[in-house]
C-alpha cells in the first residue's frame, strides 16, 4: 500500500465524525413542518402533469383581450365607423415575455462562456468574467424557477447552464489550471455552448 | 409496495405515499444535510425544504434513477443554495472560502489533529467538499455524486483527488499519524 492509499484510509477514518448528525433524527417535528406544504390528493395541481403553470391565466386574459377588441373593431366597421386602429401595441403575452427573457439571457450566456473559453488556461480568471458569471448565475436560478423552465428540455438547459456558472464562480477562490481545464472539458461533454444556440428561442416578432 | 408505485402516488396527493417516501429516506437525507451544514437547525431546514420541493416536483421525476438519487439531487442543490445564503449573510463578518477564518472558532492554541482536520474540510472550495464529503465520509460512490451533481463520476474522482492532496497539504505536520 502506498502512501496515498494510507492517507486515503485514515482519512476516511479520521472524517468519520465530521460534522456527524447528533442525537436522533427528528423526524416527527420535520414531518409536521412539512406535511401542511405538500400537494394533498383533490388539490388543483396534485396530479402529475396536471399542474397549471402560473402564465397560464395570464396568456389567457391577453388572448381574451385580443378577441375582444377584434369583436369591437369588427362590429364597428360593419356599422361605418372609422376603423379602431390601436393606439400602441398589445403587451406581449406572458409566454412571449419569458421567451424574449431566455433569449436574452442564452444570449449573454454564451457570450460570457465564450469568453472564458478564449481565457487563457494557465491564468487566473478575469476577476470582471468573474462577477459576470455570478451574476448570470443569480439570474439563471431566478429562470429556473419561472415559466420560463416549465419545459422539461429547457429546464435540463437551465440546470447544465447553471452547474456550469457555479463551476465558474468558483473558479475565482483557488482556481487553478486543472479547475479551468475540468470546466472546460464539463462544457464541452454536455455541449451547453451548442444548446444554448439551438435553443434560444426566435425573437417576439415586432421587437 | 414497489417505490415506483409510491412516487405514483405520492404524486397524486397522496398523504400515506408520501409518508412512507419520507419514512424511507429522511434518516439519509437528514444525515448528508447534517454533514454539509455542520449546525443541526441548518440541517433541519435543508431537509424540510428537500423534501417540500422533491414532492411539489415529483410530476418532473421521470424515473431515470432512483428515487433516492434523485431525491439526494435536490438535498445537495438545497444545501448548497442554502449554505451559500447563509455565507452572504455572514460574509462580511467571517471569510467563509477561506481556511484559516473558518478554522480560527475551532481550532484551538494547541490544535489536536481532530479539530484541524475538520477545519481543513470546513475549508475546502464547496465543490470539492461536497464531493469529499458525499464520497469519504457518506460512502456515495462516484456514479452517485455524478447523478448528485450533474458532472461526470471522473469530475467527481478528480475533485475528491485534490480534495485529499489538499487536505494532506493542510495536515502536513501530523503526517506520522498515517504513514506509520
Amino acid at each position: 500500500m502506498n502512501d496515498d492509499d494510507k492517507f486515503a484510509d485514515w482519512l476516511r477514518e479520521a472524517a468519520v465524525d465530521y460534522n456527524t448528525p447528533g442525537g436522533e433524527v427528528p423526524r416527527e417535528a420535520m414531518w409536521q413542518a412539512i406535511a401542511p406544504r405538500l400537494p394533498q390528493a383533490g388539490d388543483r395541481g396534485a396530479s402529475v402533469g396536471g399542474r397549471v403553470p402560473r402564465w397560464i391565466p395570464w396568456l389567457a386574459a391577453a388572448t381574451l383581450l385580443v378577441a375582444v377588441s377584434y369583436q369591437v373593431g369588427v362590429r364597428q366597421g360593419e356599422r361605418g365607423a372609422e376603423p379602431v386602429v390601436a393606439s400602441r401595441p398589445a403587451a406581449p403575452a406572458a409566454g412571449a415575455v419569458y421567451d424574449e427573457a431566455t433569449r436574452a439571457h442564452f444570449e449573454r450566456a454564451d457570450a460570457l462562456l465564450t469568453s472564458v473559453r478564449a481565457a487563457s488556461p494557465d491564468a487566473l480568471l478575469d476577476p470582471a468574467l468573474h462577477r459576470w458569471a455570478r451574476d448570470m448565475l443569480a439570474d439563471t436560478r431566478l429562470l429556473l424557477d419561472s415559466p420560463a423552465a416549465a419545459a422539461a428540455d429547457r429546464r435540463r438547459l437551465f440546470e447544465d447552464l447553471e452547474l456550469a456558472l457555479a463551476q465558474i464562480v468558483q473558479l475565482s477562490a483557488a482556481g487553478t489550471p486543472d479547475d479551468r481545464r475540468l470546466v472546460e472539458r464539463s462544457l464541452r461533454r454536455g455541449e451547453v455552448l451548442t444548446r444554448l444556440r439551438n435553443a434560444a428561442p426566435a425573437p417576439v416578432s415586432g421587437t | 409496495m414497489l417505490e415506483r408505485d409510491l412516487v405514483v402516488r405520492a404524486a397524486a396527493g397522496e398523504a400515506e405515499a408520501q409518508r412512507a417516501l419520507y419514512d424511507a429516506h429522511v434518516d439519509r437525507v437528514y444525515r448528508l444535510a447534517c454533514r454539509l451544514a455542520g449546525d443541526a437547525d441548518l440541517a433541519r431546514d435543508f431537509t424540510q425544504d428537500a423534501f417540500i420541493r422533491a414532492f411539489g416536483k415529483l410530476g418532473e421525476f421521470r424515473g431515470d434513477s432512483a428515487f433516492g438519487t434523485w431525491l439526494h439531487t435536490i438535498t445537495v442543490s438545497v444545501a448548497l443554495n442554502g449554505l451559500r445564503k447563509v455565507r452572504r449573510i455572514h460574509g462580511r463578518e467571517v471569510g467563509m472560502e477561506s481556511a484559516e477564518s473558518l478554522g480560527g472558532t475551532t481550532r484551538r492554541a494547541d490544535p489536536d489533529l481532530r479539530d484541524r482536520l475538520h477545519a481543513a474540510i470546513d475549508g475546502l472550495p464547496p465543490g470539492y467538499r461536497t464531493v469529499f464529503v458525499m464520497h469519504d465520509v457518506e460512502g456515495f460512490t462516484h456514479e452517485e455524486i455524478g447523478q448528485a451533481l450533474g458532472i461526470q463520476p471522473g469530475t467527481s474522482k478528480a475533485q475528491l483527488f485534490r480534495a485529499r492532496a489538499r487536505l494532506r497539504e493542510e495536515l502536513a505536520d501530523f503526517a506520522g499519524a498515517w504513514s506509520a
